[in-house]
């Protein structure tokens, strides 16, 4: 290796670096530079001023629309999980029903009074009906 | 038992109910909302406290996709009604009187006497309602022959047309002798039509009577204490300084879950009260009950409980704080 390095070729390239002359940096474009990275950290510190600014705003934001949200709430379930999903309709629709009945009905029976319960077909023990008046 | 006390109740009531008041009274309600209104269905309005006859009429309602049919006889003096049914009715054999201050009901089959609030104000009232409600168009168009008497029809729509109720009326008396109602699509879901109708007829006073000896009297608190204990419920109900009586109640099965319906009437409109034995869900309730029905609801442990009707949230809100409650037996 050493011997290669050392060889008349390798000391002749040697010799043509070093005679190369040092070209010195022209004050121009070190102005330039200068400027250019002035620019770019005022853009910087711009930037951070307003993060500074906007980042608590965005947080403030937020935490006013939770709270709108929160406070407008004021009808939200005070319970309690659903039960049945069809349990609101169930009684919407037994309404409307009633309703319409009543209107039909009129002075007649109503949707209470035709139910089976209302109904009962089980006879008190020692009534009368009209057939024991028949027989009489 | 059934005692005398009791017997001398229903008959000094039915001695004070008099003709005359109820006609004053609704008189005045119904000249405010005529104004505009169709002559015949002024007509109609008119003569309700008046009218006499005797009659059958068929009633039929769909709920679901069940068809509720039945047949009714009834003999009418004005405000004082009796109805009864034919003996193949599954009712057969009950009888019914109504006067203006109360309206019994007869059951053979376990020899009790119903004992609620009357309703025949409530029908007229909606009837008058017709005349200015803004949102239907009411339109006299040719009638049919109905139990033999030539009538004249009061369509009912809203404003592009779709029929809501068809009333056929007998111009000369203003008797109602069928009416139709329809629902969003056009489908007919309830009607009451008469069959035969005799507006001349005899009429004796004592029709309007009931005189059973030894009949029970169920108050609507005792038949809802019954249905309670029956069902597990806690009886609750609105006292009677709401203005609102009670009606009746009755036992529901709501999507699998255990309900306790009660009614309860003023004479010009009603407020039902749901008990349910599951939570449910307020939001979703309102929500769906539309603009001009008005809920309002509670969660009690093990029981949620809905006062719905027409009134504002407002009165419904302060209603249910003053629901009573009670699981012995009530006092009355």
């Amino acid at each position: 290796m050493d011997r290669k390095l050392e060889s008349a070729g390798q000391l002749a390239i040697s010799k043509m670096v070093q005679s190369l002359p040092d070209e010195p940096l022209s004050m121009a474009w070190r102005s330039s530079l200068n400027e250019k990275l002035l620019e770019a950290a005022a853009k910087k510190r711009k930037k951070q001023r307003l993060a500074w600014v906007l980042r608590p705003a965005l947080g403030l934001g937020l935490a006013s629309v939770l709270a709108v949200v929160v406070m407008f709430q004021p009808h939200a379930p005070r319970t309690s999980p659903v039960a049945d999903k069809s349990l609101e309709s169930a009684i919407l629709t037994d309404h409307h029903n009633s309703v319409l009945f009543n209107e039909v009905s009129s002075a007649g029976l109503n949707a209470n009074e035709v139910t089976s319960e209302a109904n009962p077909q089980e006879p008190e023990d020692g009534l009368w009906n009209d057939s024991d008046v028949q027989g009489l | 038992m059934m005692n005398r006390t009791a017997i001398g109740a229903i008959f000094l009531t039915a001695a004070l109910a008099s003709p005359i008041q109820a006609q004053g009274l609704f008189k005045q309600r119904a000249k405010r909302r005529l104004a505009g209104a169709p002559a015949l269905l002024v007509r109609a309005i008119r003569a309700q406290p008046t009218l006499r006859y005797t009659g059958t009429y068929t009633t039929e309602f769909r709920q679901g996709s069940n068809t509720v049919r039945h047949q009714e006889f009834i003999t009418r003096d004005g405000i004082w009604y009796r109805i009864e049914f034919p003996n193949d009715s599954q009712f057969a054999g009950q009888v019914i009187v109504e006067n203006k201050d109360v309206r019994l009901h007869y059951h053979p089959v376990t020899n009790e006497i119903m004992q609620q609030p009357p309703r025949h104000g409530e029908a007229w009232e909606k009837v008058a309602n017709l005349a200015n409600n803004k949102k239907f168009v009411l339109t006299v168009a040719p009638g049919e022959m109905i139990a033999g008497l030539h009538t004249e029809q009061l369509e009912v729509s809203d404003f592009d047309g779709n029929i809501v109720q068809r009333l056929f009326i007998e111009p000369e008396s203003g008797v109602i002798l069928k009416r139709l109602l329809f629902d969003k699509v056009g489908t007919q879901i309830g009607f009451l039509e008469f069959n035969q109708i005799n507006l001349s007829p005899v009429i004796d006073p004592s029709m309007f009577q009931i005189r059973r000896k030894n009949a029970k009297i169920v108050t609507p608190l005792i038949q809802l204490e019954r249905i309670a204990k029956r069902r597990g419920f806690v009886v609750r109900y609105l006292p009677p300084l709401t203005g609102y009586s009670l009606e009746g109640s009755s036992y529901r099965n709501f999507a699998g879950v255990d309900g306790l319906v009660e009614t309860y009437v003023n004479g010009q409109d009603r407020l039902w009260l749901y008990v349910l034995k599951a939570p449910l869900n307020p939001e979703r309730l309102r929500a769906n009950a539309g603009k001009n029905l008005h809920v309002h609801s509670i969660d009690l442990t093990g029981e949620s409980i809905v006062l719905m009707g027409t009134l504002d949230e407002k009165t419904l809100t302060r209603f249910s704080s003053m629901l009573v409650a009670g699981t012995s037996p009530l006092r009355h």
